[in-house]
């Protein structure tokens, strides 16, 4: 015994179900966005999907992040330790490759796959 | 006319279940915006020599920023007054005034320096740590740091002359709180909060939290955590860094109000002639302490589980187990110098091995 109307609020139940279904499934799409902190300045986000290299200005001089086939790493930094240029290629959600001298952050945006909220260290 | 009354009846019928269509969707509606009330906000900031993250769920937008901000300005304050980095700081000015010749006779046989209320309170909590952890954790460590030099680019270790004399000052015990003032038994003295003032700055920004009527929240200073409430509805999934393998976790806890916080080895440290050396230095030996690769302390305030966990990791796993299980709401987790892992009993049934999943 469905009317017009009802189909109608059935079918627009169904499409917000999906959309909010598929706005899950996007989210947790793996790691295809990375966030890069320099300093004081906003957050940037930048895609890992298309290839590049970045030249950043940290505090004590430049960084230089290159971006592969869906991965980053540092290449080259101007601090003394290189504990971010070490730290490698990195792709997962909620990895991240710090560079304290130069007040450089760099990670991994996704639904993480730690199963962590945060880690202690 | 019968058939006209049929139609009607219908249609109230008709009607009737419209309603329940709408009820349906007003409490999908409804489950959804209670689902979606209190988002997630947050901010991370390069502050204490370190990264800094604040992370906050609420229902408003605007005071969610603002109450971060306030947070973030708070641990900033906090940095600008303990850290012996920061010139200008309180502690700065201690450690200055201590190295002074004093003019008047009186000021020379005193020798009191005033602080403010803060600071004597930050330093009354640091020597009952240097209780417990029979001067393990000790903040007038500050002479043998300042030779260490961790905080510049350093590359090689201090003479064995240096160290000693170092060494010779450094006693928490010839460090006397009275008054809202501050007396060192030796020239030369001073004190260095690295050990402990992170997590009095954690603290200091949960207490703006609480403050600005947040109610979930978490506060991570390269580490030193801690977690206000529960995360939508959930306890808080806190992972501890495994000492040697970068990137991977030892375990997961799930915790809510609780402060956790690890030392370890491999946070600052250099090479110097294929030698590593770390920064938790040993106030006994003057060198980096060597009986562990990390310490973690669960308890309720992150001040404390800060310089705990510095004092059990130069203690050694024995004795610090032992002092672990000795005191109420606190638990911890130490690694070894081999690599065991040891739990205290309060957390052993609910640690998640990050390999059991």
């Amino acid at each position: 015994m469905l009317t017009r109307n009802d189909k109608i609020l059935i079918f627009s139940l169904v499409s917000v179900a999906s959309l909010f279904f598929l706005r899950v499934f996007l989210i947790s799409g793996e790691g295809s966005e990375a966030l890069i902190k320099v300093g004081n300045a906003p957050v940037q986000r930048v895609s890992l999907r298309m290839d590049r290299t970045i030249n950043l200005e940290g505090e004590k001089g430049r960084v230089i992040l290159e971006v592969r086939e869906g991965t980053a790493r540092v290449v080259e930094s101007s601090c003394l330790q290189k504990i971010c240029v070490n730290t490698g290629w990195i792709n997962k959600p909620g990895q991240t490759i710090v560079c304290l001298p130069n007040k450089v952050l760099i990670t991994i945006e996704g639904k993480k796959s730690s199963k962590a909220d945060a880690v202690s260290y | 006319m019968q058939e006209l009354w049929r139609e009607d009846k219908y249609k109230n019928l008709r009607f009737v279940e419209m309603g329940r269509f709408r009820i349906l969707i007003f409490s999908f509606l409804l489950f959804f915006i209670c689902g979606c009330g209190n988002k997630e906000y947050s901010r991370v900031d390069f502050l204490m020599d370190t990264v800094v993250e604040v992370k906050v769920y609420h229902g408003n937008k605007a005071e969610a920023r603002e109450a971060i901000d306030s947070s973030i300005e708070e641990m900033k304050r906090v940095e600008q007054k303990m850290s012996s980095f920061v010139p200008g700081s309180e502690v700065s000015r201690i450690n200055k005034e201590a190295l002074f010749e004093r003019r008047s006779a009186s000021d020379l046989r005193e020798g009191w320096i005033s602080i403010s209320s803060e600071l004597f309170s930050l330093l009354e909590e640091s020597v009952r740590v240097s209780n417990l952890t029979k001067g393990c954790f000790d903040v007038t460590i500050y002479p043998l740091w300042k030779i260490w030099k961790f905080e510049g680019d350093n590359v090689e270790i201090p003479s064995k002359r240096e160290i000693e004399r170092a060494l010779g000052l450094v006693a928490y015990k010839n460090m006397i709180l009275q008054n809202g003032k501050i007396k060192f038994g030796k020239k030369g003295m001073g004190v260095d909060l690295g050990g402990i003032a992170k997590g009095y700055a954690v603290d200091c920004a949960i207490k703006v939290l609480k403050e600005k009527n947040v109610k979930s929240a978490m506060v991570n200073a390269g580490g030193d955590i801690y977690v206000l409430g529960k995360k939508q509805g959930k306890p808080w999934r806190i992972g501890i860094r495994h000492p040697r393998k970068e990137g991977e976790i030892l375990g997961i806890v799930d915790v809510e109000d609780r402060a956790i916080v690890t030392s370890g080895d491999y946070e600052r440290f250099f090479f110097s002639k294929g030698i590593r050396y770390h920064h938790i230095l040993n106030p006994r030996t003057g060198y980096p302490a060597e009986e562990c690769q990390s310490v973690t302390i669960m308890c309720k305030e992150t001040t404390f589980a800060d310089g705990l966990a510095t004092g059990v990791f130069v203690l050694g796993p024995k004795e610090g187990m032992d002092l672990i299980e000795s005191m109420e709401e606190v638990e911890g987790v130490i690694v070894d110098r081999k690599g065991e892992v040891l739990i205290s009993s309060g957390l052993v049934s609910k640690i998640k091995y990050a390999n059991q999943k």
